[in-house]
This record gives C-alpha cells, structure tokens and sequence, in this order.
C-alpha cells in the first residue's frame, strides 16, 4: 500500500437525519468519523437500517450531510460550488445496491456507461464510443452489446454495467454499496474477483459497504462497523477477525452460518432481539438494548471509542 | 424406522410460458422423517421454490405437475386429493413459510385477525379463545408484547417480527411438516439466527419436520440432517450434511461450497467460482445439465444423462459420470 498515511478520505463527525411523520427525525448517521487512506479498501458493515447507505450517500454529496465535514482530496467537498463539485466528481464513483433502480431502463447500456463522460467532460462522441468498449469488454462484457437495454442482462451483467459506468472517468475512490447482496454466490465471487481486478488495475481507494462479514473481510484491508448510526469498532480485517472487541461485532461473527464450522454457533454471544427505531436511538450506548455484557454505566453514558491497539479502535465501556 | 411422514418420488413439474414449456422441478425423490430436516440448497432458477409449492401443490394454473409424480403424506398419496382435502392437509398436516413476509401477510389486516384465519377455519375455533391462542402463538414465536402487536398492521413491524408472525401463522395448526422457503434471506444475520433458533426449539417440541430451503450453504450446514443440491431443476446430490460438507462428490457441490467467501481466509483471496451460465430450462439437454460449466465433463456426461445414484454408502447419493474423491 503507497501513501499509507496520506488520508484520500476523511469523515469528521458526519450527521445525516431525515425528517420523519409528526415531527420526528430519524438519526440516521451520528457522528461519525473516520479516514480511509489512498490504496486502501475500507469494509463497513452492519445490519440493515444502521445507517450504510446514507453515510455513503453523504459521501457522494447526494445530498451531502446534515452536518460534519467530507474532505475528499484535502477539499471540504461541503465548500465547493455545484459547478466544482461537478468537476471532482470524476475523482469519486458508486455503485449501487439494486441494479435494477441504478440503471436506466430506456437507455442503452453504452449510453449509460458513457454518461459520466458525457456530463463531465468534453471528448467527442467517438472517443466516448471508444473509450465504453474497451471498458466493457474490461469488465467481462461483450462490447457488441452495446445497444442492448438492462433488462436483457442479468443481475450480475448489471452489477458489471455499474462498475463500468464508475471506472470509466477512472475516479480515485470507488464507493460500492452492497454490490453482490442479491447476487448467488458463484457470481458473487466473480464480481469480487472483478473488483479487485479492477482495484489493482486503476490503484482504486474503496469504501466497500456489505452486510455480510464474509464478503467484507474478504475484499478489506480494514473494517468498520456500524450499529444504529454509529460506529462501534474499526480495526485491521485479520484483526478484527481474530479478536473482535465489541459485543456487536462479536455479536455479528457468532450469527454466520459458515459450511466448514457447522457447530460453531456460539449462542452466549448471541445479541437479543432486533435493531432499535432510528427516530428514538436509546439513551447511553446505543446497543445496550441488545448487548449480552451491558451494565448500568451504559445506559447514562455514551462510550468514547478507545484505541486497545494500533489501529483498533472500539466505542465501548468495557475498554475504559 | 417405520414410513417417513413425506416421500416423494419422480416429482415433475412443467411450467407452460409464453415461450415454452420450462421443466422446472425433474424427477425429483427424497423421504423426510418426523423430527428431520432436509435442507435444499442451490441457486436461483434452480426449481427450490417450484418443489415446495409442488409438495403442497399451491402452483400457479399454468404450472403443472406430471401423472408419474407421487407425493405420500403421513402414509397417504395426495395426488389425487380434491382441493377441499388438499385444504386439510394444508395447514394442518403441513404448512409453508414463504421468503418475503411482507407479501405473504395481507397488508390491510390487522396481526391478530391473520392468525386467527387459520384458527377459525381449520380447528373451527370461536374468536374470543382464538384470539387468546392466537397471543399464546406470537409469543412463542417470541414476540415481547402480543396483546399490542394483534391489534397492529404488517406494515408497523419490522421485517423480523413480520416474519415472526408468519410462522406464528404456519405453526398455528401444529403441523408435522413444515416448509420453509428461505425464511430468513430478508433478515439480517443476528436476527437470522434468533428465527431460526426458534424453529429449531418448536422443532424438538413438537417434534415437527422441515424442508429449509435456502441458497446459503452454510445456513444448510447449520441447521439441516440432509443436504439435497440442486441444479438445473433435480437433485444432483443428497447426503447427510456432515459427509456432503466433507466429502462432495459431485463437482457442482464442491464448486459451490468454494465459491463462498471464508471468514478464516486472508483479505484479498481470490474466490472460486464457476465459469459459464445456469442451465436455460426451455432447452432440453441430453447429458449432465451441469456438464457444459464443469471441467471434469467428458464424452459421456454430454451425451447421456447421469443418474442418482449411491457409491459405496447408502445414505450418500450423487448423478455424476466422474464423481470426485472416493473415501478408501
């Protein structure tokens, strides 16, 4: 990994709320921290409704956040002008959970690939044209599809549509929210496969966003894990894997069911019951509802996170 | 043992489309014990969904289930069951729990009227102690607070306790066979487990048989006696789950289980997987349906169809011309 210490992202105290029916807010993001560094693939997982999506939807400025600073390439992407904003965009991509909303029925799919090409710069239709074939067939698809519309793809031809309409501005930092989730898993792993490919190939920054920490740890070099807008635990993957620190994660390890481990279900871990409203985050540490070792100090206090090695932080009162 | 509670045998299901005839479910055989449960693994379009609704035969008017195909239930053929006895069955003797609880309930009822239903029309209950059992129900399924939740609608609960109350439903005739079509994909993992410790927990109570479908391996693995793997609409092998994990031998299988990321491998692995697409059902094919993505195929596995059979174990079945790995 170059430039190890040189952060290309950096999250300062994101919020992200939406107003909800009679006056209540869902928090969906609470302040939230954290860098990724260039060259680096940042997992980020956790249950659904935890927040995800909309911290990395405030990533991308769609819309930005409530609150909390989003330096992209030392600039506070908050600060610029929707015309500057425009022009960096190039630099930072997505893809998309639900293929099938992330594309444009009407539109062929080399029309789609092309479009950020077409919004953000200025080659003429032919370069374009060029350019989307030779990325097509970079993902694993035919370029004589060219004209073909989304519906005639299947789900993980789709997923390659969407990585190749993010590559083809060659941006720095790739967000994937949930790229494989409703994939089986033999063309999980070849889009993964093609990720990293395509990670290597273009010296990719990732934040990579799945609810499988499986998946996560296989495509991360580092892990950070969500629990109801806020982060618990952040670490190394092997490290995270090998001596996870939060009753969260612990929690989430001991839930997989794994083929080579049929037995390992270790059921004291287990956390009880299921994810807390959003519009009204429990007092304190907001997985005390659920935590098999709460006590009485984590109803009253939210924990700080606490660094227990280099590296591994965790937001926890068992760690004071 | 005396006769499973379920067998079927040679089950075929054609679906006639716009296109074509699709042969959804082939040949497919297997028995379920009392107490037991199958889990049926493979991946989408693979004809899961079509056996299961099969077995209770809930398909769809243009689906159709062939002559030669025997469904034997708690000792009695339900081929030729007419529909008002089929109903019995259905309920009762089995019940199915579906993928997606938000389109399996009905959205402008309230929790408690959808489980008293099947009170009321199979037990042939009064509403006053229906209602009561129908709280006694939701809090086994381990619902905190039933006595709120029956005057609430599905759209107030979230996706587990949604799912919570269809097998309240399901299990609401104490039935001795129950089918359960992925029932937790649209859950998260820790809540996954909770459900499914719970089945496991009614399972030993009540001494119920399951059918687990599902497209997750290691959920099989966890949960299941016996592994069916299907492929391209029939079973291609059927074990025990301990000797399929440990011992596949049909080359899908292992292609399968490889495919799934491992926990305990380093980040930036590279992950198996198989090469080419799914089987198109509306062609039919001569040989191995799997033979065209696998690269032990030879001459004979395009030419001519592998069928199920048993190696040198009885509880250990496969269709496969060049079987992996024989235990010596």
């Amino acid at each position: 990994m170059k430039n190890k210490n040189r952060p290309l992202l950096e999250l300062s105290n994101i919020v992200v709320e939406f107003n909800a029916d009679h006056g209540e807010k869902i928090h969906a993001v609470s302040d939230i921290s954290f860098a990724i560094f260039k060259g680096e693939t940042l997992g980020l997982v956790g249950e659904s409704g935890c927040g995800k999506s909309s911290l990395a939807r405030a990533v991308m400025q769609l819309p930005g956040p409530a609150s909390g600073k989003v330096t992209f390439c030392s600039k506070d992407l908050a600060q610029l002008s929707k015309k500057e904003l425009l022009k960096i965009r190039p630099r930072f991509q997505m893809v998309f959970q639900d293929s099938v909303s992330a594309l444009n029925p009407k539109r062929s799919v080399g029309k789609t690939i092309a479009m950020p090409l077409k919004v953000t710069g200025n080659l003429s239709k032919n370069e374009r044209h060029t350019l989307v074939e030779k990325m097509m067939s970079k993902v694993g698809l035919d370029s004589e599809l060219f004209n073909n519309k989304p519906h005639q793809f299947s789900g993980g031809q789709c997923q390659r549509i969407q990585i190749a309409r993010a590559l083809i501005t060659e941006p720095e930092l790739l967000i994937c929210d949930e790229p494989v989730s409703s994939l089986d898993v033999s063309i999980q792993a070849q889009i993964i496969n093609l990720l990293e490919t395509m990670r290597k190939q273009y010296d990719l920054t990732m934040l990579f966003i799945s609810h499988d920490l499986a998946v996560v740890k296989n495509i991360s070099d580092r892990i950070a894990v969500m629990y109801l807008g806020k982060l618990c635990e952040i670490a190394p993957s092997e490290q995270l894997y090998q001596s996870c620190a939060h009753p969260y994660t612990s929690a989430l390890f001991s839930a997989i069911p794994r083929v080579n481990h049929p037995q390992a279900f270790p059921k004291l871990q287990r956390c009880i019951g299921e994810l807390p409203s959003p519009t009204a985050p429990p007092s304190g540490c907001r997985f005390r509802t659920r935590c098999p070792k709460v006590k009485e100090q984590c109803v009253f206090e939210e924990p700080k996170l606490y660094e227990i090695s280099p590296g591994h932080t965790v937001a926890c009162h068992l760690f004071q | 043992m005396s006769i499973p509670l379920l067998s079927v045998k040679h089950l075929t299901t054609d679906i006639h489309l716009e296109q074509g005839k699709v042969r959804a479910v082939r040949d497919v055989s297997f028995d379920l014990w009392q107490g037991k449960t199958i889990g049926i693994v493979g991946e989408s379009g693979c004809g899961k969904s079509i056996l299961c609704k099969s077995i209770l035969k809930l398909l769809p008017a243009y689906a159709h289930i062939l002559e030669k195909s025997q469904i034997i239930f708690n000792g009695r053929s339900i081929n030729n069951l007419t529909e008002k006895e089929l109903n019995k069955i259905r309920g009762q003797g089995a019940a199915m729990i579906f993928q997606d609880p938000l389109s399996s309930l009905n959205p402008v009822m309230k929790i408690g009227h959808q489980v008293t239903e099947t009170l009321l029309y199979h037990l042939k209950m009064e509403e006053e102690p229906a209602l009561k059992k129908a709280e006694d129900l939701l809090k086994a399924v381990g619902i905190a607070n039933p006595s709120q939740r029956i005057d609430q609608y599905p759209h107030q609960l979230s996706g587990g306790l949604r799912q919570r109350v269809a097998i309240a439903i399901a299990l609401a005739c104490e039935p001795k066979l129950l089918i359960a079509d992925e029932p937790t994909t649209a859950l998260d993992v820790t809540v996954q487990a909770e459900i499914l410790d719970l089945l496991d927990h009614l399972q030993i109570q009540r001494n119920m048989a399951m059918i687990l479908v599902t497209h997750d391996f290691g959920l099989a693995a966890c949960r299941a006696d016996e592994i069916a793997v299907m492929y391209g609409g029939k079973i291609v092998e059927y074990a025990p789950a301990e000797k399929l994990l440990a011992n596949p031998r049909m080359p899908y299988t292992k292609a399968l289980i490889n495919a799934i990321p491992r926990l305990e491998d380093p980040p930036h692995t590279p992950l198996q997987f198989i090469e080419g697409q799914p089987p198109n059902m509306m062609i039919p094919y001569a040989g191995c349906c799997f033979a065209p993505r696998c690269s032990l195929a030879g001459h004979q596995c395009r030419d001519q169809e592998p069928l199920l059979i048993n190696d040198d174990t009885d509880d250990h079945s496969f269709a496969c011309w060049n079987p992996l790995g024989k235990i010596s």
